[in-house]
C-alpha cells in the first residue's frame, strides 16, 4: 500500500506576502529555478508592458541563476537603481523557485538598460519613463530599510500558517476527543440499568455509529451465550448498511462463524477472491464475557475524509465492545441469579403441591392466571412478575399444615378447617425473612380475604383488601374449582364462570371478577393437561416402588 | 553530556507541537519536518539521535522515509519511531530494511512517546511503581 498522502499546496504565506506587496505597488513576480516566470508582475498600462518585455524577463532568469548558487540569496541591482530582493520558496526540503520583489530608484530611469527594456516591448521613451517613474520612487536608504521588513513579514506569515495548522489539527482532535468522551459518559451512565438489556444495546450502538464515520454499527448475540432470551441469537444494526438486509445478514453470520474469544479486534478488507457484501473495509470486534464469546460489534461502510479504518476508530470501537461486554456479564449475571432465585421458588412450591396430589402444578396455574389477570389490570412488566413470583409461593403456608389434614377425603372438622385458615399466616411468617420476598407478602397473606369482610385471616373487607390479594383470590379459587379435589371432581368451565359471576361482589372484587372471566384460557388449561400428566406418572411410579 | 536531537516528521502540525513541546521540556532538541522528503534532508543535515516518523505523509511515507535512512550509511544506524493511524503491523522485509524499533498507534499521550524515546537515548528510566507495606 502507498502511504505517501497527496501533497497540499503550502506556499500560502508567500502568496499573502506577494499579495500584500502587489497592494503597496511593488511589483512582483514569482519565478522557479530555471528562471522561467510562473506569476507576473501585473502592473497595468505602459509600465506593465515594461516590466513584462522579453528583456525584464532575461535579466530577472539571470538573477535566478545567481541565486541558484548562493546559499542565502541576496538582493541584486540589476542594473543602477533597479534591484531585485528574492524570497525563497521551498517544497519537501528543496529549492523550488523564488518570489522577485523590485525597487526602482529615480536613477534606474536614465539608464541604457531602461531603454533597452523599452525598445524590446516597443514603447515610446518618454511615456514609459513617466508612467514607470510612478513606481521609481524609491531612495537606497529606503530600500535598505525596507527589504528587512519583508523578511520579517514572511516569518510572521510563516508562523501565522504553522500556528493555524496547529490550531486546525487540535480543533479537529479536540471535537473528535470531546465526542468520544460523551459516548464513553453516556455508556457509563446507562450500563448500570440491567432491566432493559436491548435499550442498552441500542444506545451503544446508535451513539458509537453517531461519533464515528461509519455508515452502520451492529452487535450480533450469541446463541449459546448466558445471556436472556430477549436479546440472545440477535443481530442488532444501527445505521444503514449499504448491501440489502439478506446479504448484510450473510456476511456478519459468515464473520460469527469463525470468532473466537481470547481474538481481539480484526479488520477485514473486501478483495477480489473475498468480496464484503458492504464497504471496502469491516471491523469485527469480539466480546467476550470471562473466557466465553458473548456476541460480536461489526462496523463498516465507512465514510468521511478518510475512508479507511484508523487506530482511533479501532480504539474507540474496542473501548465501547468492552463497556458492552461487562454489561452483557452483569446482564447474564442478572439473568442466571433470577433463574436460580425463580427455579429455587418452583422447587419450594411444587414440594407443597406435592404434599396433596389433588393440588399438583396448583401453585404454577394460579401464578399464570394471577399474572394474566394483572397484565389486564395495566400492572407493569415488572409488578406483573412479582405477581407471578406470588402466585408461586401463595400456599406456601401449608407446609404447617398436617397432610392428614391437607389429603382429607370427606368433611373437614372445625378444628381441622382451623388448622388450613392459618395457611395464610404460616406462609406469611415462613417468608417474611426473606428480603427480596417483601412485596409478595400482602398476596400471601390475604389471599383468602372476601370482599365482604367474610374471608381470614384477618377478615379485611373491599378495597382494604390488598389488590394482589384479591387478583390471587380469582385465580385460586377458579383453579381449586377448575381442578379435580379429593372431596369432588373438577367443575365444568361454564359452571365456574357462573360461580364467579354469583360470587363479585361476596366473594370476589366485583370490578376484576368480569375482567377475570375475559382471560384467554388456553394455556390454562395446556398447563392443567400437563400437570395431570406428570400426577399420573408419579402415581405410577410410587405404585411400582 | 550533549544535547541530544530528536527529527520529528509528521503533516498534521498539532502532533509535531505537542511531541516537539514534551520532548523540548525534557532536555531534547528537536528539529520537525513536514513530509517525508523533508525529514530525508533534514536528516542527513542534522544527523538526529532518533526520527520520530508518521506513516502517512506527503511525498514520501514513513516507511519509505526509514528505508532511505537506512540505505544511506550518515543514518543507518539512527532509530526510527514510527506513528501510525493505521494499526500498522511492519512485516519481515520492512523490519530487516529499516531501522524502525517501535510502531506506535495514535491516539497516544506526550507522555507515552516521551518514556519509549527514554528508552531509546537511554537516559533514566522511569522508575517502576513500587508497593509499601504496612510493617507492624
Amino acid at each position: 500500500m502507498n502511504h505517501a498522502l497527496p501533497a497540499e499546496p503550502n506556499d500560502a504565506p508567500q502568496m499573502k506576502l506577494r499579495e500584500r506587496c502587489r497592494a503597496l505597488g511593488l511589483p512582483v513576480w514569482r519565478l522557479d529555478t530555471s528562471g522561467v516566470v510562473i506569476d507576473e508582475a501585473n502592473q497595468t498600462g505602459l509600465a506593465g508592458v515594461w516590466l513584462r518585455s522579453s528583456v525584464m524577463c532575461r535579466m530577472l532568469a539571470d538573477a535566478v541563476r545567481r541565486w541558484n548558487d548562493q546559499e542565502t540569496p541576496e538582493r541584486l541591482e540589476m542594473f543602477s537603481g533597479c534591484y531585485v530582493v528574492p524570497s525563497v520558496e521551498t517544497i519537501r526540503g528543496h529549492r523550488r523557485g523564488y518570489t522577485a520583489f523590485m525597487f526602482l530608484t529615480p536613477e534606474a530611469l536614465v539608464t541604457p538598460e531602461f531603454e533597452a527594456v523599452c525598445a524590446a516591448s516597443q514603447s515610446d521613451k518618454a511615456a514609459a519613463r513617466s508612467a514607470v517613474g510612478r513606481l521609481a520612487t524609491f531612495s537606497a536608504a529606503e530600500i535598505d530599510r525596507t527589504v528587512p521588513v519583508l523578511d520579517w513579514m514572511l516569518n510572521d506569515l510563516n508562523r501565522q500558517h504553522e500556528s493555524e495548522r496547529t490550531i486546525g489539527g487540535f480543533t479537529r482532535h479536540l471535537t473528535d476527543a470531546y465526542e468520544h468522551i460523551e459516548l464513553l459518559y453516556t455508556l457509563g451512565n446507562s450500563m448500570s440499568d440491567l432491566q432493559d438489556p436491548e435499550r442498552f444495546v441500542r444506545l451503544a450502538i446508535e451513539q458509537l455509529q453517531q461519533t464515528t464515520e461509519f455508515g452502520w454499527v451492529a452487535v450480533r448475540t450469541l446463541k449459546q451465550s448466558r445471556l436472556p432470551g430477549s436479546i440472545a441469537d440477535s443481530i442488532f444494526v444501527a445505521g444503514k448498511p449499504s448491501c440489502d438486509a439478506m446479504a448484510f445478514r450473510a456476511m456478519i453470520e459468515e464473520f460469527v462463524e469463525s470468532l473466537s474469544p481470547d481474538a481481539g479486534a480484526c479488520i477485514a478488507s473486501s478483495s477480489a477472491d473475498r468480496p464484503l457484501a458492504c464497504g471496502a473495509q469491516m471491523v469485527v470486534q469480539p466480546i467476550a464475557g470471562g473466557s466465553r464469546l458473548t456476541a460480536a460489534l461489526f462496523t463498516g461502510d465507512k465514510g468521511g475524509d478518510d475512508p479507511q479504518v484508523s487506530s482511533y476508530d479501532t480504539q474507540l470501537i474496542a473501548t465501547a465492545s468492552a463497556f458492552l461486554g461487562t454489561f452483557f456479564e452483569n446482564v447474564s449475571l442478572l439473568n442466571e441469579q433470577n433463574a436460580l432465585f425463580l427455579g429455587s421458588l418452583q422447587a419450594m412450591t411444587a414440594a407443597i403441591d406435592a404434599k396433596d396430589r389433588y393440588t399438583c402444578g396448583h401453585s404454577e396455574r394460579v401464578a399464570h392466571l394471577a399474572t394474566e389477570l394483572s397484565r389486564l389490570v395495566g400492572f407493569t412488566q415488572q409488578q406483573a412478575e412479582r405477581v407471578h413470583i406470588t402466585g408461586l409461593v401463595h400456599d406456601v403456608g401449608k407446609i404447617g399444615v398436617p397432610e392428614s389434614v391437607l389429603c382429607k377425603e370427606g368433611r373437614l372438622t372445625e378444628a381441622e378447617f382451623g388448622l388450613i385458615r392459618q395457611h395464610p399466616v404460616i406462609g406469611y411468617d415462613i417468608l417474611k425473612g426473606i428480603p427480596q420476598l417483601d412485596d409478595v407478602l400482602p398476596g400471601v397473606l390475604s389471599h383468602h380475604e372476601r370482599w365482604d369482610g367474610r374471608g381470614y385471616p384477618h377478615g379485611l373487607e373491599g378495597d382494604r383488601i390488598p389488590l394482589v390479594a384479591r387478583i390471587m383470590a380469582l385465580a385460586d379459587t377458579f383453579d381449586a374449582m377448575s381442578s379435580n379435589r379429593s372431596y369432588r371432581p373438577a367443575m365444568a368451565r361454564e359452571r365456574v364462570f357462573e360461580e364467579i359471576r354469583r360470587c363479585a361482589g361476596t366473594q370476589f372484587d366485583p370490578e376484576l371478577a368480569p375482567l377475570f372471566l375475559t382471560l384467554d384460557f388456553s394455556e390454562f388449561d395446556r398447563l392443567v393437561a400437563q400437570h395431570e400428566a406428570a400426577s399420573r406418572s408419579v402415581a405410577v411410579t410410587r405404585a411400582a416402588a | 553530556m550533549t544535547q541530544q536531537t530528536i527529527l520529528l516528521a509528521d503533516d498534521e502540525a498539532h502532533i509535531t507541537h505537542v511531541v516537539g513541546m514534551k520532548l523540548r521540556a525534557a532536555g531534547y532538541a528537536t528539529v520537525v519536518a513536514r513530509d517525508g522528503e523533508e525529514a530525508l534532508t533534514l536528516a542527513l543535515k542534522h544527523r538526529p539521535d532518533l526520527v520520530i516518523t508518521d506513516l502517512q505523509m506527503p511525498y514520501m511515507s514513513g516507511i519509505e522515509l526509514a528505508t532511505q535512512l537506512r540505505a544511506d550509511e550518515r543514518t543507518a544506524e539512527t532509530p526510527v519511531l514510527m506513528l501510525t493511524a493505521r494499526g500498522y503491523v511492519l512485516d519481515e522485509s520492512e523490519l530487516r530494511a529499516t531501522n524502525i524499533r517501535v510502531v506506535l498507534s495514535k491516539p497516544f499521550s506526550a507522555r507515552d512517546i516521551l518514556r519509549r524515546v527514554e528508552e531509546f537515548l537511554g537516559r533514566g528510566s522511569v522508575p517502576e511503581t513500587s508497593r509499601l507495606r504496612n510493617v507492624a
